[in-house]
Parts: C-alpha cells; structure tokens; sequence
C-alpha cells in the first residue's frame, strides 16, 4: 500500500470518474489512483456493482475487490463517491439486463446499501443510488418512473442511515436529456426531477448528483430547456431552489467532453482542453458545485469506439495531453490557456 | 519411483480422456450437419430480398445524414454495393453506437457496418469481416521530402500535430527515444497546412483528416506503415456463416477491383 498521501491542488472540487470496476490487477489499481492523485483531483467517483459484490445468493459477499479499490484510494488521499447498482441475476426476472429491479426486490437492495455502507464505514462517506434512472436503458429498458425510482430512494436511504447516520446519499446522477414525457427512451433531467419532488423525494437525499456533458458548446455556452450542453446543470439547480431545496450541494458525477477524430458530438482535443479546465473553474465559482467529477479517467482496455476519447490516461498509462494540462492547472499553473499558433 | 509410475498413468489417462473428449466432439459436429450448414440469417436474407444493416449515423464522412435529410457516407455506399452483389435490398437501421451490438445480438439487424473498430474482447458474441479501412494515424510528408520514409526518420525534424490528439500522443511517446522539434496545432488541417507550406517537415495526423486535406492540395504524401492501426471492420452473429464468407469475399474482391479506392475518393 505504501505511505499514505495527500493531494496537491488549487482547486478542491477537482474530481474525475475512475472505471476501476473490471481493473484486475492491483498495481494497475494503485496506478490509476496515483495518477490522479498526482494530476490533482482530490474525489473519485468509482461503480461498485451490487451484481459483483453479492453475485450468487443473498447474504453471500464478497469484499475483496471493493476493499482494493477503496483502500488503495484512500491511501493516495482521494474522497471516494461509490454508484452502487447493477442487479443480480437472484434478483430480478430471468431475460431482463441488470438494471432491471421491480418494487419486490427493492428491499434487497436497500439490505445490499445497508451493508456496503457499514463495511466501509470509516473509508467511504459518499453514496449514490442507481444511475441516470431518467433513461429507460438504465431503468430495465422499461419506461422511466419517477415516482417508483423515488420510493427505491427512499428504501436505500433509510438502509444508508441505518448504517452509518453522518454518510451522505446522492440520488442516481441524472443524465441530461431533452426528452419529453412518454418518450420511449428516457425523461427530462429537469422534469425527472420535479417529479422526484412531487413524490417525497425531497427528504431521501443530501446531495443532487447530475451529469453534465458538454458535447459541441463550450462550458459557459447559455443554458436553455430544449439544450444539452454544460451549463444545464444550472437549470437542474434552479428545480432544486424551486422546491426549497437550495441549501443542499450539487455534485456533477459525470460531466465533460470528447474528442473523437470523426463524432458528431465531439470537439477538437484543443477544445477538449480548454473546455474541461474551464469547466473546473466553472464548478469552483459555483458555491452549489461540491464537485466535478470528469468521465472518465481511464478505462481497463480500450472500448474501441468513441468512449476512448472521453479519457484522460490509456489503458496502457500512457498520459494523454489533456491530462497534463489539468495537471498543470490543479498545480497552480496560468499559461494552460494558450492556444496553439 | 511408485510416483513417477502414477504421475505416468495420470498422464496417459489424461491423454485417453481428452482424446476422447477431441473425437467425440468432433463426432457431434459431423452429426449436427444441421446445425452448421443451415446460416437462418442468409436464407433470410435472400427470402425477403433485404439486408438490414446497423449504423449510428453520427460519424462523418462514414455515416451521416447531410443536408438533405439523406442518409449517406462511405459505410452507406459499402452497404449499397453489398447489397447489391447478394441480389437484395438495403434496409438502415439507424442506431446509437451503444447500440449496435444488441441490435445484432437480438437479430434486429443482420449486420453492422458503422466505421467500427475491431474488438478483440467481443470476438466470441460476434464473427468480425475483413478490415475494410484502416482509420489510425499516419506520417505525411511533402512530395517533394525523400529524406523521411518512416518515424525513425524523424530526428532533429519539425514535426506538426494536432494538440491534444493521440498523434500528439503518439508523437510525445516518440520524443522519449529521439528528439525533433514537435509543434502543435489547433486542427490536423492546420498542421498539414503548414507542412504543405514548407514550416514543417512531417506531420502525424489521422488519415481520413490526411485523405480530405489532400484531396484539395497534392502537394503531400503518406509514407510508411500506418503509426497507429485502427481498424475497421463488419460484424455479424456467429450463426451467420454464410453471410460472413459473402461479406469477406465481398470485401476481398472491393479492394481488389479498386472500389473501395473509389469510395474513398468520392467521401475524404
């Protein structure tokens, strides 16, 4: 494990979202926390999947990996926000994926967050629950529910407490979408949210946790309803201060951009950039930011497509220039923002 | 010695078994001639006269719908021609890259053709084609350079890319074993600009970027093999075996009769 480390940075909101979930190998786990230690990003946002921990039977966990990818983080440093979802197979109908989690099972879960919590009671503080439930692939492939998600919410914060009453407990991190209600694939961010309110939601978390993407406009790009781009995580704030809920932080737990070569919601790697560091100091100015967590830091293997150029480190460690711009900004640096000739 | 005795016998029965596991095994194949001579997606095919193809229409100038509202690209005009050769029809299903595969994967579609890249960990959901493109980085030169044939070629030279792109990565890891001057620019355009000006000596920009930009000045070339390899292919299910060898010959004979050169003219 090695000495224990703290993190340098001029800006402590700076976090990136790790994919250590498949990383196999220690070392390569100790790597990759490293390097964002030393690129100066105090949080991670890292997915530890119920599915892994608890594959086979109720009751049956299995730690072992959880504890590497935690332990390993917390000796560099890092503040560690754990997504918890992925269903298991005992836990759901057969030919469904593992998003899929009817009303039966949703104390399953909350027995599964009760005792992720309490084993890293200590070590982890920070739990989010479900992912972008405004999007039917990651509710099942079923139609989004606000109203069923909330009562989910609802179970796994009473379990959460229940282990550990000072952990905070983030809702699924909204994914920004400008789809209208009985759309097939998804909701709204904005009205998934106000519908979260309207059922009781309000009281079933500390934190707001959204997604916020830029695709082609730049970070300070003017927020709109029928737009996606960064500053969308404004309008989200705004549902929030609407329903009275202004005292609670923000944290985006996906966000930035790509620079693939040919896609069409990419930008070039020179915007990828400047746009990334710009949004750092976005999420700095706003005192409802309590994070910006970057998708993504590195993956295990290439994903051979698009994705690839939402990271930040091959998977071979190799460090692209974008990481080292970052880096020389969290370290204090002034000059990043040259463009080249 | 009454060990190595057993760990013989051990090993010979291990042999017997695996021989017979081999046999029989290969028994099940020869009497399941069903299983392996009939491909349902083909027959398919050819009853209703269509082939559905996948792509997510979002990748210029490979997929994409122009002005017109139409959908078109390199990878359309590939699927046209195939289609084409087995006697049907085309049908587009247009799908986001994430997509794609459970479109395959739950027969939606019979095939993918969407500037996709060769995915060594998929290899066992599905059968992959011939590479038909290869979209990695290159090394460009100025027609006129006989100097420079290949990176090592590079020392003390100027060298452009794209900041921030991985033939600025690439080129980073190449400055840890030799030294040349590396200058970054805001577009690959730009780099070649400048290396077709005569500011630089070799740019390292991806090819598609390399190909459009050449097209309009024909003052540069690609020398040596591709710096980085990133390979496009087509997917089909595994099942799908005749469909697969119709697609490689397909690709085989496109590339050999020059049209694939020709679809690459018409698009970068």
């Amino acid at each position: 494990m090695g000495l224990p480390h703290s993190v340098e940075t001029v800006n402590p909101k700076m976090g990136v979202h790790t994919r250590l979930t498949d990383e196999v190998e220690e070392w390569k786990i100790q790597r990759t926390l490293q390097l964002v230690r030393e690129m100066g990003a105090p949080w991670i946002v890292e997915y530890f999947p119920w599915g892994y921990i608890e594959p086979s039977k109720k009751g049956e966990l299995d730690w072992q990996h959880a504890d590497l990818v935690v332990d390993h983080a917390v000796n560099q440093g890092l503040t560690v926000v754990a997504r918890l979802d992925f269903v298991p197979e005992w836990a759901r109908p057969k030919d469904t994926t593992f998003r899929y989690l009817d009303e039966q099972h949703f104390e399953d879960y909350g027995d599964f967050v009760y005792a992720f919590v309490d084993h890293f009671k200590g070590r982890v503080d920070y739990f989010i629950i479900w992912n972008e439930p405004n999007l039917s692939f990651e509710w099942g492939y079923r139609p989004v529910d606000p109203e069923a998600y909330t009562e989910l919410l609802k179970v796994a914060y009473r379990r959460a407490k229940e282990a550990n009453p000072d952990c905070y407990v983030l809702n699924g991190g909204l994914a920004p979408t400008i789809a209208r209600e009985g759309n097939e694939w998804g909701l709204s961010d904005l009205v998934f949210l106000q519908r979260m309110y309207d059922a009781g939601a309000k009281d079933y978390f500390d934190i707001l946790a959204i997604h916020a993407y830029g695709y082609v406009f730049p970070p300070d790009d003017p927020p709109a309803e029928d737009k996606i781009n960064f500053s969308r995580a404004e309008l989200v704030r705004e549902v929030m201060v609407r329903n009275g809920d202004e005292d609670k932080k923000v944290m985006i737990t996906e966000g930035g951009w790509n620079d693939h070569p040919r896609w069409t919601k990419a930008v070039r790697p020179y915007q990828r950039i400047l746009y990334t560091i710009q949004a750092y100091g976005l999420a700095a100015e706003w005192d409802w930011c309590q994070v910006l967590a970057i998708w993504s830091f590195r993956t295990p293997v290439p994903e051979k497509n698009f994705r690839d150029y939402y990271t930040l480190v091959t998977p071979d460690f190799i460090l692209k220039p974008i990481y080292l711009e970052i880096q020389k900004y969290a370290h204090g640096a002034t000059d990043w923002l040259v463009e080249p000739e | 010695m009454r060990s190595q005795g057993r760990e013989k016998r051990l090993t010979l029965a291990l042999v017997i078994v695996l021989s017979v596991m081999t046999v029989a095994a290969g028994m099940w194949l020869a009497l399941m001639p069903g299983e392996q001579s009939k491909d349902e997606t083909w027959e398919r095919i050819q009853d209703e006269g269509l082939i559905r193809v996948a792509m997510d229409a979002s990748y210029p100038p490979f997929e994409f719908i122009d002005e017109g509202g139409e959908l078109v690209g390199y990878d359309v005009d590939l699927a046209w021609e195939l289609a084409r050769r087995f006697g049907v029809d085309a049908e587009f299903v247009i799908i986001s890259f994430d997509g794609l595969y459970d479109a395959l994967r739950v027969g939606r579609v019979d095939l993918i053709i969407s500037a996709l890249p060769f995915d060594s960990r998929l290899t066992e959901d599905v059968v992959y084609s011939h590479s038909y493109f290869n979209a990695g980085q290159v090394l460009v030169v100025r027609q006129t350079e006989s100097g420079i044939v290949g990176v090592e070629d590079l020392p003390g030279k100027r060298v452009g890319v794209e900041w921030g792109s991985m033939g600025d990565v690439e080129a980073r890891q190449l400055l840890r074993r030799m030294e040349f001057d590396l200058l970054p620019y805001a577009a690959p355009e730009e780099a070649l600009a400048a290396l077709d000006g005569g500011e630089l000596d070799a740019a390292i920009t991806d090819v598609v970027s390399t190909y459009q930009f050449s097209r309009e000045q024909a003052g540069i070339s690609i020398v040596g093999p591709p710096v980085t390899e990133d390979p496009y292919v087509m997917a089909t299910r595994p099942k799908s075996f005749i469909l697969q060898e119709q697609v490689n010959t397909a690709i085989l004979e496109l590339s050999a009769s020059g049209f694939l050169d020709e679809l690459r003219l018409r698009w970068f």
